[in-house]
């Protein structure tokens, strides 16, 4: 692979990870704050406000990660997993 | 990051430009709305009864049974009352009120700046929600595009205080890119945030709704408070309401007790269980003891004795919520402030526009001048500059000139007026693909032609010319001729530097074949 092809591969693949992976990792931060802390006594649209109003910065924060990462199919994988922890975990929290 | 910023900047640029623009449009949006609905230019009336005015206009009307009816009081920027109902068939209108008279006003048919201008803002006047995703994603791409700017700008001050207007053009237009990047830089950021935060439930959906069993509709009702009924209708008939001004007297009383004398009168009052014998009273205002956050600061009143049920607060992270967003709806009245946002917002513009130029003219160098993805790509840029401001005075022009009782069958007069402005724009990409580099020229003398027309029209139309409306203190006509005027100026001045530096480069390249 030429040089070339190498850095647009990474670029296509970085900016597909900052985007979906970083929504989903977002997406995830948002329910775990919006169904965690009416467990230690927030009220639960408070909860729900403060993940999405955090979420956004989140999700810039992966996008920008992403992009700047040396190592960035160990960051995906981080992402990845982290963010399907948190979208499957956070339905539990709200039911417990 | 470099690579990132021209990506992200490529992409969304023509769309941020659109929203940018039309943003900046929407901070002055009221005046717009005198502009283009002359009946709106009344002057301010003080101690406005409800009573004397809005409770006849209601006995007239046949409202449908346990809806509700709002009333918004005359305001500075809207001298008139406002008066949302829903007739016995379901159909809801909007009414403007005479603070005086009491007189239904014969509204010009027309969007003008507080509905086209501020819709096209959030969703590029596509039906359905598909806009809000787009501009959302746009807005996220702005906060991206600031973060990597940043990065790719180390030396950030040195650059600020740099400006060569005399260099060669692509040297100046990245010079202006900095400069207005930089001058408004928390702005930048700040209002894509949030702009984000506002429809937040749109974008987060899913998560934020887990706390509620997967239902955003709960989250969504606990945080629009009473706009929704929150007194059960006894489903007998019952008398109407007998009056408001009590109401607004007793609601203001409440509120000067908890904060003091000189706090932010009600904005809207509004009556629930229309027709019902537990039909209620609520009087709202946007802001309380003139802060930022948008409230709802709401008191309830109850059907029986009529004394105070409930007041809404809203709690702490929503007041914080509630204040990022009131930053960004500007509905507070601060006339310095409302410039800098106009102002800020112009240089939100040109940092999106300069920062398109920039990539086209450094890419233009190394593509074929010729080739037909460049004509199309520059025309494009220029459509979307250019092209976007001037379908925004042919707007303004369309209002001028259909006649006000105009009665079409198949098209309402305010659809008239969009489809003129769409037809304006897409002429205008037309244009620059057939004159390329000198449509940017050509463009700029049509937006100041055009301008001055606009300005002219309104004096034919309406009798009401700057010096007028400035001897008459009508602050809101006088500012929008002038700032018309000085947009025809700024156009005019672009437009003949324009053709200086064509006509130097035509010289560059005569002497160098000679």
């Amino acid at each position: 692979m030429s040089k070339q092809a190498e850095s647009n591969l990474s670029r296509s693949l970085r900016l597909i990870m900052g985007a979906l992976g970083g929504y989903a990792f977002s997406a995830g931060v948002v329910a775990v704050i919006a169904a965690g802390l009416p467990h230690f006594g927030l009220v639960k649209s408070e909860s729900a406000i403060l993940g999405g109003m955090l979420g956004m910065l989140v999700y810039l924060s992966i996008i920008i990660w992403m992009v700047a990462s040396t190592k960035p199919i160990r960051a995906s994988i981080v992402i990845l997993f982290a963010a399907v922890l948190m979208l499957v975990g956070a339905p539990l929290m709200a039911t417990v | 990051m470099g690579w990132l910023h021209t990506c992200f900047g490529i992409t969304f640029s023509v769309i941020l430009f659109a929203v940018f623009w039309t943003g900046t449009l929407t901070v002055f949006d009221k005046e717009i709305d005198q502009w283009m609905k002359p009946e709106l230019r009344i002057p301010i009336t003080d101690n406005v009864s409800l009573d004397e005015v809005v409770l006849p206009r209601l006995a007239e009307l046949d409202l449908l049974p346990l809806s509700a009816v709002w009333i918004g009081m005359p305001r500075e920027r809207v001298p008139v009352i406002r008066l949302h109902y829903k007739d016995a068939n379901g159909k809801a209108h909007e009414e403007g009120l005479h603070p005086r008279t009491g007189e239904v006003l014969d509204l010009t048919d027309s969007d003008a700046g507080s509905e086209f201008f501020f819709r096209f803002h959030f969703m590029l006047h596509i039906p359905g929600i598909l806009g809000y995703y787009i501009v959302g994603l746009s807005a996220l791409a702005m906060m991206t595009l600031v973060v990597s700017g940043i990065f790719i700008h180390r030396k950030i001050f040195q650059e600020f205080f740099t400006f060569r207007p005399q260099k060669k053009t692509r040297r100046a237009v990245l010079d202006f890119h900095n400069l207005t990047s930089v001058v408004a830089l928390p702005f930048h950021f700040i209002i894509p945030f949030s702009g984000l935060l506002i429809l937040i439930t749109s974008y987060f959906p899913w998560s934020m709704a887990v706390p509620f069993e997967g239902d955003i509709k709960q989250l969504d009702a606990k945080l629009a408070a009473y706009e929704k009924p929150v007194i059960k209708p006894a489903n007998e008939p019952g008398d109407p309401v007998g009056t408001l001004d009590r109401y607004i007297d007793r609601a203001n009383s409440i509120w000067r007790a908890q904060e003091g004398e000189g706090t932010s009168d009600p904005d809207w009052v509004a009556i629930f269980n229309v027709n019902d014998a537990k039909t209620y009273v609520v009087v709202e205002r946007f802001f309380a003891n003139h802060r930022v956050a948008l409230g709802p600061d709401q008191v309830v009143f109850d059907p029986n004795n009529g004394e105070m049920i409930d007041q809404f607060k809203p709690l702490p992270i929503h007041a914080a919520s509630n204040w990022l967003e009131g930053l960004h709806w500007i509905q507070f009245d601060h006339w310095p402030l409302r410039w800098l946002y106009f102002l800020a917002g112009l240089s939100g513009c040109i940092m999106i526009g300069s920062g398109l130029v920039f990539w086209i003219e450094s890419r233009i160098k190394k593509a074929q001048p010729d080739a037909t993805s460049v004509r199309v790509v520059r025309a494009i840029s220029t459509a979307s500059i250019t092209g976007i401001i001037l379908a925004s005075v042919g707007f303004l022009i369309a209002n001028r000139l259909i006649p006000k009782n105009i009665n079409l069958d198949a098209i309402h007069r305010h659809e008239l007026e969009i489809w003129t402005f769409f037809f304006i724009w897409a002429l205008t990409f037309v244009h620059a693909v057939v004159r390329e580099k000198s449509a940017w020229r050509e463009q700029c003398f049509a937006i100041a032609i055009a301008s001055v027309s606009a300005v002219a029209l309104n004096w034919v139309t309406t009798g009401d010319h700057l010096l007028l409306t400035l001897g008459r203190s009508m602050w809101s006509i006088a500012i929008m001729d002038s700032v018309i005027l000085v947009c025809a100026a700024t156009a005019l001045w672009s437009g003949l530097r324009l053709q200086r530096r064509l006509r130097e480069s035509r010289n560059v390249a005569v002497s160098i074949e000679g």
